[in-house]
């Protein structure tokens, strides 16, 4: 009986879900099938479907499909774990270390708000067209956000864990391993994730000006020769990557902030 | 402009709801037949990629030969093709500057394109440029090197024609890489050597002491022209006979003045003017005259002239598989009504 | 005066654990404190009483390490503080659990993996006598506020300071389990006899655990009085009800609403 009405509540939890998307299905149907938007500028569903099924089968621009979607998540994962190695110690030590912070901190205060897009023709320049490049890129992004969130996460582990830590006899390096670091992780996590869909958002810019490859490449492409159905399955295919992108963090922030008890 | 606002309002007040929108409508025909019966404001909503060489078209505006004239010109400046092809699908862009790349991109979007008048020849202007240290020295050693330009580009079917007339297809790496690059991919040494158009060519030689290896006159014309959807071309007719005339004037003056032309550009484009003026001598600025001239390359008038760059360009981008799908006749894009009404008034 | 008198009356000949003599704490215009005189003599049961806000957190804190005086001097064993430390354990006023260790782990914080293995037997003691057998993996999002309180008293007696430092440490806790913990208190006391200072609002606390209570008055924050608790130990709760200790707490409370 219980069984029988969780299995009902979690059907109406899927329905509810799934309402919104087939909503938004639905009037896609209605406008390009029924005639009222002209697929020059709206595909129709199974339009995008057949393209895709070309891309598939004959790449696009002298790389396979599969090609363009690898190019794209190498670079973005290269980018953001590198960015993630060095921007969560950068953070934690400028949170808990007055004079370094004192010192360097200046030099991040100045970068941050420059958007790392403006520099895509310094970095061609410096490292050339290749992966180099656009992963730098994607690092300083990620580098600077991670840098900010575990600033900000050593801030909030609150006062009286720091003094526990202390009463146990904990200070300097000890303190910041077993009380900064894991008091800062929430933190952490919470910047990882937006990290990564930054990651993502910029990787797609990234690929702009002088790519080869990736599906930033392919929609800029796309949109230069007006190939509004390869524009539609690449825009598609960035958001279902940035999904499983950020599905996966959220799975690894639950297992390692399980404690929080969410 | 005023005028039309009124019109606008007139109707909205009198025709309230759906009717509103005929209002609307009616209004937008108005400057044609308004022009025609009295001297009343001309507009031209006008498109041109940034960054190119559409020298006329800024001098035009720069020395007033549209105003002079009593037309007014929105310039609206495009990075790439779709937002271009778009704005004409939408009726926000009448005229747009291409080249037969913008033709295609047109066309395959649906758009019933003209080319109406052709500004300029580019080829001797549009260059192959290797890097300074490179031991590219010419196009017999150009087997295993790594050109980069613009996929997709007037350039770029320079560069896949030159291959295919020297025997090289397959054994040369041509990379795409975007005009806002091409001195970074350059210095970086991540190329050999860049397939560019004036002045950036110009200027990779100036600047960095590029060694220019080929130009595109001898394997694929590149003529820059003028596109209008075809209802553009009647209802603001008078508008765009006025436009060709100014720009025919901005042609003369160009010949005429090259050192004061090179100092525009220089302002429009953000090119260095001795770049600039360094390109000049290289176009071949085409007049009326040339376009209805049967014997000139340009031409507009019969199959062995802009047709037949057009078929050249066809066979080249189908073959790159630049569009998702087989292109049509571009040459039937080519209507010369425009610029022989032109010449027969004068 | 005040500190000759509580010096006399902690006095024997060893020389006293806590040494405070005219401690001032500001907090910018909030005067904290505001010369504050006494001593701990060694296995010394200390109580604080005082309304809230008249500094007794703040005194606490500036014995542990925490906090710096703004003037005076603060010694323990005759020395000046250095940094806060193991010996002188603390019981915070708000359950200060790590959150990222389950229960187990919370009361070993800061043994080596050695010492902590030496000590499960006792570890396990002290979850028994804490109520918390069943809980040893729990982490403290899974625990009630006094279960998380009962916690931090176990990770301050496992320690065996030489000095506790506990600040209303069974405020959030239940008057059954409050009464246990007082007489566990009492064991502790009995077996190891550390030095304590223990920071109540309940004046019947006070009285049951201590030796001497220094009665606080706020604003600023000053020892109004001392007075002392010459009940015998073992202390049982039946004492609650004898004329004696009636009489400390009814000095006590006179004291108070002074
Ligand atoms: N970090 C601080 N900054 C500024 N003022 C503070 C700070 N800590 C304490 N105070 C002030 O010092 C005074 C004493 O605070 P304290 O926490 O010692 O009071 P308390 O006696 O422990 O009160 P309670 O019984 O409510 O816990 C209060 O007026 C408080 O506002
Ligand atoms: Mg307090």
């Amino acid at each position: 009986m219980a069984a029988e009405r969780t299995r009902s509540a979690q059907m109406l939890r899927w329905l509810r879900r799934g309402s919104g998307l087939g909503g938004c299905l639905a009037l896609w149907c209605i406008l390009s099938y029924g005639g009222i938007v002209s697929p020059g500028f709206l595909p129709s569903p199974s339009g995008i479907v057949e393209r895709f099924i070309e891309l598939a089968e004959n790449g696009y621009a002298n790389s396979s499909l599969w090609q363009h979607i690898f190019d794209s998540v190498y670079r973005t994962l290269a980018g953001f774990v590198l960015g993630v190695a060095a921007g969560t110690p950068t953070g934690l030590l400028l949170g808990y270390c007055r004079r370094f912070d004192e010192s360097v901190g200046p030099i991040f205060s100045f970068l941050r708000p420059i958007p790392p897009i403006a520099y895509t023709p310094l970095f061609v320049l410096y490292l050339g067209i290749g992966d180099a490049s656009k992963i730098v890129l994607i690092f300083i992004g990620a580098f600077l956000y991670m840098l900010l969130s575990a600033q900000a996460g050593v801030r909030n582990v609150p006062e009286v864990l720091v003094r526990a830590g202390r009463n146990a006899g904990l200070g300097g390096a000890g303190l910041f391993v077993r009380v900064i670091v894991p008091g800062s992780l929430p933190g952490i996590m919470t910047g990882a994730r937006t990290a990564l869909s930054v990651s993502w958002a910029l990787v797609v810019a990234a690929e702009l000006i002088a790519a080869q490859a990736g599906l930033g490449y392919m929609v800029s492409s796309a949109g230069v020769f007006f190939d509004i159905r390869t524009l539609f399955v690449g825009i598609i295919l960035i958001g279902i990557v940035g999904l499983i992108l950020d599905r996966t963090i959220l799975m690894i922030e639950r297992k390692l902030l399980h404690w929080q008890g969410r | 402009m005023n005028k039309l606002n009124v019109n606008g309002i007139t109707s909205v007040l009198a025709l309230i709801g759906l009717i509103a929108a005929t209002g609307a409508h009616g209004a937008a025909s108005g400057p044609s037949s308004a022009a025609a019966s009295a001297p009343a404001p001309l507009t031209l909503n006008v498109g041109y990629t940034k960054g190119g060489s559409a020298l006329k078209w800024f001098v035009a505006q720069e020395k007033g030969f549209f105003t002079e004239r009593g037309l007014h010109v929105n310039a609206i400046g495009f990075t790439g093709g779709i937002a271009a092809a778009t704005a004409l699908k939408a009726g926000s862009v009448d005229i747009n500057l291409t080249a037969a790349t913008g033709v295609a991109t047109a066309l395959s979007a649906g758009v019933d394109i003209k080319t109406f008048y052709a500004s300029y020849d580019e080829s001797a202007a549009d260059w192959l440029v290797a890097r300074k240290d490179s031991s590219i020295t010419g196009i017999q050693n150009l087997k295993g090197a790594t050109i980069g330009t613009s996929r997709g580009s007037t350039a770029w079917v320079c560069v896949m024609s030159m291959l295919k007339a020297e025997g090289l297809v397959g054994k040369v790496d041509v990379k795409d890489i975007k005009a806002q690059a091409w001195v970074a991919a350059m210095e970086s040494r991540s190329l050999d050597a860049i397939q560019g158009w004036p002045p950036a060519a110009q200027q990779i030689v100036q600047s960095l002491g590029g060694r220019k290896i080929a130009d595109c006159s001898s394997y694929a014309r590149e003529t820059i022209i003028w596109e209008a959807p075809a209802e553009v071309l009647t209802a603001k007719k008078h508008a765009v006979l006025v436009w060709i005339a100014a720009m025919e004037k901005a042609g003369k003056w160009i010949s005429e003045n090259p050192s004061e032309a090179a100092a525009i550009w220089s302002k429009y484009s953000g090119v260095p003017a001795k770049d600039a003026a360094s390109a000049l001598p290289y176009i071949e600025w085409l007049s009326v005259k040339d376009m209805l001239d049967p014997k000139h390359p340009s031409n507009m008038v019969n199959p062995d002239g802009l047709a037949k760059q057009y078929a050249t360009y066809r066979s080249i981008l189908d073959e790159g598989k630049i569009f998702p799908a087989a292109l049509p006749d571009l040459a039937r894009s080519i209507d010369p009504s425009l610029i022989s009404e032109y010449q027969g008034h004068r | 005066m005040l500190m000759t008198a509580a010096n006399a009356m902690g006095g024997s000949a060893t020389p006293p654990v806590i040494d405070i003599a005219g401690v001032q704490k500001r907090y910018g215009h909030v005067v904290a404190l505001a010369d504050v005189s006494f001593s701990v003599a060694r296995s010394e049961v200390v109580a604080i009483v005082g309304p809230s806000g008249c500094g007794k957190s703040t005194l606490l804190n500036i014995i542990a390490g925490f906090d710096e005086p703004t003037d005076g001097t603060v010694l323990v064993h005759g020395a000046p503080i250095v940094a806060p430390g193991p010996e002188r354990s603390v019981v915070f006023q708000q359950p200060a659990l790590f959150p990222w260790l389950n229960v187990r782990r919370n009361i070993v914080f800061g043994f080596s993996r050695a010492r902590a293995a030496r000590q499960s037997a006792r570890v396990d003691e002290f979850i028994d006598i804490m109520g918390l057998r069943g809980f040893e993996a729990s982490y403290p999002y899974q625990l009630s506020g006094g279960m998380m309180q009962r916690v931090s008293i176990a990770r301050a007696l496992i320690r065996d300071p030489e000095v506790l430092l506990m600040d209303e440490p069974f405020g959030a806790l239940d008057a059954q389990t409050r009464l246990t913990m007082q007489e566990l208190l009492h064991d502790v006391w009995a077996r190891y006899a550390p030095t304590i200072v223990f920071i109540t609002h309940d004046v019947d606390e006070a009285v049951f655990v201590s030796d001497r209570i220094l009665v606080m008055s706020a604003r600023p924050g000053l020892i109004r009085d001392v007075v002392e608790v010459p009940l015998k130990r073992p202390r049982s709760y039946e004492l609650i009800m004898s004329e004696a200790f009636v009489d400390i707490k009814r000095r006590v409370l006179a004291e108070l609403h002074a």
